[in-house]
């Protein structure tokens, strides 16, 4: 059982902070999950996190847990981590996608960290290059190669919903759509319902932290709504 | 091996009359062609005799949500002699196909909790080879999926509509997508043969 008391909310050593506030207004950029994710009761909630996946939630569509080291990447990392589970989900070949390759446009030069909508964003009109392509060793600065941009545009987000209650991200976690949030300077990715409390995140620290890499970043009352949260959903064209 | 022939009106009714050339054959489990709220539907029958010597054709099939099962009393009638020959070459069982592509349509913004559960369940997608279960989108399916997004639209299926196909291409149902893993799961060992 995970239990959150077994990750405390703190930064190991050689990690760093890199979620910044959102840039756009709620609605602005993308459909308000309200208007497209039925919210479920929360007398549901325990009932229907126990059979999807049989209790696993959508952990068992994540194929790789993706590593930042000392990158303040996290909203990209943890955007690329819901593609990946959401094409999984959907039925598609799971391609292990290089972060780095939108980080180096979003973090606009210098490694600071970033937004998530504006990671979002430009996963959605641009994609993200497969490893194989374009790898995580070519580091955040290197401009990806027009071969890189052409294979990542096969790896976009067709949509994603913005979400403004924990009532809608338990919604979309158990309709199947993974939710990037931010909390406590990080970035990571809901994957798993646990309790009216809590859900179990991916995180991109690689498969040293928590229990394999995945485990409770922040409470849902921890979360940091000015960072935001968004539930995805990928095309189904592969 | 002793032949029959089965005939099943197009709607359910409540018993219909199988012709034995030379006679019936039991407890052999076999397919047959039916029609399940108007889609023809292929699925899992045998023929049973009970103590009193009645012969009943028993038929499973998938109507919404639920495995159904219908009976009829099978009537022989008097036909020709038997084959002089008492041991002819058996005509197989048609093959149930080794593996199956499943397909689902859906409008994803429409995607319900209870169906999360029976897309994502382990022992569904376990009865498929990796990627070739697909949930697709009717607004943005892969060039491959399309005809399938067509066939939704053209025969208004209700979304989610599932569809699973033989690797040749042979459609082994069409319809509902099943309510739950158990009934999905059911229904695709059906149609592989792995239902006992």
């Amino acid at each position: 059982m995970i239990d959150s008391t077994n990750y405390q909310i703190q930064f190991p050593p050689g990690r760093v902070a890199g979620c910044l506030p959102r840039l756009s207004r709620p609605g602005a950029i993308c459909p308000m999950a309200a208007d497209r994710i039925k919210v479920i009761p929360r007398a549901e909630w325990s009932d229907l996190a126990s059979q999807l996946a049989v209790g696993k939630g959508l952990k068992p569509f994540v194929r790789d847990v993706l590593d930042q080291a000392s990158v303040g990447s996290c909203g990209m990392e943890s955007s690329a981590g819901s593609v990946m589970v959401s094409r999984v989900f959907r039925g598609l070949d799971h391609i292990l996608l290089n972060p780095l390759s939108g980080y180096h446009f979003t973090c606009h030069g210098v490694d600071r960290g970033s937004s998530i909508d504006e990671n979002l964003e430009f996963i959605r009109e641009h994609g993200l290059a497969p490893e194989s392509v374009w790898p995580r060793s070519k580091g955040w600065r290197a401009e990806p190669s027009e071969e890189a941009m052409a294979a990542a545009l096969a790896f976009r987000i067709e949509e994603f919903y913005d979400i403004s209650s924990i009532d809608e991200m338990v919604s979309a976690l158990l309709q199947g759509y993974p939710v990037v949030y931010g909390a406590n300077g990080h970035a990571v990715c809901k994957v798993r319902h646990l309790n009216e409390d809590q859900g179990e995140d991916l995180n991109s620290w690689g498969p040293e932290w928590g229990d394999g890499g995945f485990g409770v970043w922040a409470s849902y009352r921890a979360i940091n709504w000015q960072y935001g949260a968004w539930a995805v959903r990928v095309s189904s064209e592969a | 091996m002793s032949r029959f022939c089965a005939m099943l009106m197009a709607s359910l009714l409540p018993s219909a009359v199988c012709m034995a050339a030379d006679g019936i054959r039991t407890d052999v489990v076999f397919k047959v062609p039916f029609a399940v709220d108007g889609q023809l539907t292929i699925n899992r029958a045998e023929i049973t005799v009970d103590d009193a010597g009645r012969t009943t054709l028993t038929v499973h099939y998938v109507k919404g949500q639920d495995i159904e099962v219908v009976r009829y009393r099978v009537i022989r009638q008097d036909g020709p002699e038997p084959d002089p020959d008492p041991s002819p070459e058996p005509e197989p069982d048609p093959d149930p196909p080794a593996e199956l592509w499943g397909i689902v349509v859906e409008e994803s913004g429409e995607r319900t909790a209870q169906q999360a559960i029976v897309l994502a369940d382990p022992e569904v997608r376990a009865l498929f080879r990796s990627s070739r279960f697909r949930i697709v989108d009717q607004d943005e399916a892969a060039a491959d999926m399309r005809s399938y997004v067509r066939r939704a639209k053209d025969e208004g299926m209700k979304l989610p509509a599932l569809f699973l196909v033989a690797p040749e291409g042979t459609v082994h149902y069409e319809g509902d997508l099943p309510a739950t893993p158990a009934v999905m799961s059911t229904l695709i060992r059906t149609i592989l043969g792995k239902v006992p």
